[in-house]
């Protein structure tokens, strides 16, 4: 089957260049100083982050700044097939992939000698759940209040024959690449990138490109969602 | 943009975004020139005399009364922003980099979401949950987390767990003397991990550590039975009963500032702000057995426990609804949640936990 039909539209009735639905909340839990929820199409993800908090194993100690931990989890019945290690190999890869995006935002002097753990779980995969990941993480962080250099937010892009498309589904990341683009959306600055499979050297600017403006759309409406939620507390806590 | 007027001297004006920086993280923009600055000072100096807060909140609204004072219990009294942006032709001092903001190419940019505060020239972004930051002489509550050498790792909700030394404790009896290596000895019979304590935040290290004190009588080990205390690993189910205490955790910045942190509610209870957010719930004892390091065994009546699980109820819900957390507040909440017949258990409902909640606002406003 074409992943873009001959009337120009995607199998969900998407333009090529068009975002799936996104919604987010902060503030789910008590307990973490910070959490967040994020839905992009099927794709969703919790994160919670943990302090900044005592540094937990000593080696690991850094006077100067702070210890940026990820640890990433699915839930068994997140894809197709049953997922039976929820912490595997390429979750590790994916931690480490988040908690480096997050060495890049954190204002990391800030905190010298402090650890800051960044939980994240998948409930469920549609295709970009890195960046589902990433999103959900950085809104946890502003929840929590840790100082940040800006927003990190993150969005995927793949090519069809010649066509950028916007915002993968699973279906449409099988039979093409997948390129995540993790960028500050006020610098202008791309602070991660990844590419699943092969894609043409030539056709790398286009499809970042694409990405690039799909993060500023997924900015807004998570910068919405910040505003909403700050709105509401503030009215209420105004009272002294 | 929407321009407004401050007491028909001038203006200032509020963009929601800046063209020049096509950055939209810069929400607020605020145009300040010299002739603003002098009447925005004499705005401050004028809210400060007004208000107790002593704070500015830019970007409030003209109708609001600038946020603060006796209009604050209406909503949308000021508006939280993300950032605000200064001219780049102004040079800043370092101290007028408040917290929660950082400079970039002579720009100002908040980095956390928070509502912005104003005071003169200083700029600080406070945001609505933090960890503990530490002040000297706030009276905090922690748990011990290690017991070192000398001294013992007491977690206070801040970002590194703060340091208590045994010579900075009152030992048991309240005598005066040096500590011997005796006392160093059997530091974990006064205190092992899990213990609660009541104690002063007496100095800020360099590197932001907390150095803890507890030298005076009304500081010193809390009994907490429910926790994971030092007794509490050899006392049966049975038996929890015979002390009725809790820990409540709510963010810090949630905690009113007030002079006296122990207060004795009217309700039979006694209660602990501890300024780090973590708020301690007992039944009310007398004064000379407030300190030792003996638990007290006595029983605790059913109507004393069912107390204190109502405010600890009350004091989440509170949390909950972001509402200041101060004896006043817990206590209309407590005597509302009475008066609307709320069972304790009930309390842990959202429906119940905002119907509360905003009973308790109203009544506070009358």
């Amino acid at each position: 089957m074409d992943v873009i039909s001959p009337e120009g539209l995607r199998q969900d009735g998407r333009t090529p260049t068009c975002l799936r639905d996104i919604s987010c909340r902060l503030g789910l839990y008590d307990r973490p100083n910070g959490s967040a929820y994020i839905e992009i199409g099927n794709t969703k993800v919790l994160a919670a982050v943990y302090g900044p908090r005592e540094v937990r194993s000593l080696s690991k100690q850094n006077l100067d700044e702070c210890v940026i931990q990820c640890e990433m989890s699915r839930i068994a019945a997140c894809q197709g097939e049953r997922v039976r290690r929820p912490r595997d190999q390429r979750t590790r890869a994916l931690s480490l992939q988040i908690a480096g995006v997050f060495h890049a935002a954190i204002r990391k002097t800030k905190y010298p000698g402090s650890q800051i753990d960044i939980y994240v779980q998948v409930l469920q995969a549609d295709g970009g759940v890195t960046s589902a990941c990433i999103n959900a993480s950085a809104l946890a962080l502003i929840h929590a209040g840790v100082e940040l250099m800006d927003y990190v937010v993150s969005c995927t892009a793949s090519i069809n024959k010649t066509t950028p498309i916007l915002d993968v589904t699973q279906q449409e990341s099988v039979t093409g690449c997948e390129v995540t683009v993790s960028m500050l959306p006020n610098k202008g600055s791309v602070v991660s990138l990844d590419c699943a499979h092969t894609l043409h050297l030539d056709q790398l600017d286009e499809v970042v490109d694409l990405a690039m403006e799909g993060c500023q759309q997924i900015y807004k409406v998570m910068s919405q969602e910040v505003e909403t939620y700050l709105q509401d507390k503030n009215a209420v806590m105004s009272h002294q | 943009m929407t321009p407004y007027q401050q007491g028909n001297k001038s203006q200032v004006t509020v963009s929601s975004s800046s063209s020049s920086h096509p950055g939209v993280w810069l929400v607020a923009e605020l145009e300040v020139s010299e002739l603003v600055c002098a009447s925005v000072r004499r705005i401050a100096l004028h809210v400060n005399t007004a208000t107790t807060t002593g704070k500015l909140i830019f970007g409030a609204k003209r109708e609001a009364g600038l946020g603060t004072g006796e209009e604050g219990g209406k909503c949308g009294a000021y508006r939280p922003w993300w950032v605000c942006k200064r001219p780049p032709t102004s040079v800043l001092s370092p101290q007028e980099r408040g917290h929660g903001t950082y400079m970039e190419k002579g720009v100002q940019v908040a980095s956390v979401a928070g509502c912005v505060t104003r005071v003169n020239r200083l700029i600080t972004v406070t945001p609505l949950r933090q960890v503990y930051q530490g002040a000297v002489g706030d009276t905090v509550v922690g748990r011990i987390t290690r017991v070192q050498n000398n001294r013992w790792k007491v977690d206070v909700n801040s970002r590194l767990d703060a340091e208590l030394r045994l010579s900075n404790i009152q030992l048991p009896g309240g005598e005066q003397r040096r500590c011997s290596v005796e006392d160093e000895r059997d530091m974990r019979a006064l205190l092992t991990e899990g213990d609660l304590v009541c104690v002063e935040v007496q100095k800020i290290c360099d590197d932001g550590l907390l150095r803890l004190a507890a030298r005076s009588n009304k500081f010193g080990k809390v009994s907490d039975l429910h926790g994971q205390g030092s007794l509490a690993r050899y006392i049966t189910q049975q038996i929890q009963c015979l002390t009725a205490s809790t820990l409540v955790a709510v963010s810090p910045s949630l905690i009113a500032q007030d002079k006296q942190r122990m207060h004795d509610l009217p309700c039979g209870a006694r209660v602990v702000f501890g300024a780090n957010g973590y708020v301690y719930i007992t039944p009310t004892v007398p004064q000379e057995q407030a300190s030792t390091y003996i638990v007290n065994f006595e029983e605790v009546p059913v109507e004393v426990r069912k107390t204190i699980g109502r405010l600890r109820n009350c004091l989440k819900l509170l949390a909950h609804h972001s509402i200041m957390i101060s004896p006043t507040s817990v206590m209309t909440a407590y005597d509302t949640s009475i008066e609307l017949e709320f069972e304790v258990r009930d309390l842990l409902k959202l429906d119940v936990m905002q119907d509360v909640a905003l009973a308790a606002v109203q009544s506070m406003n009358k």
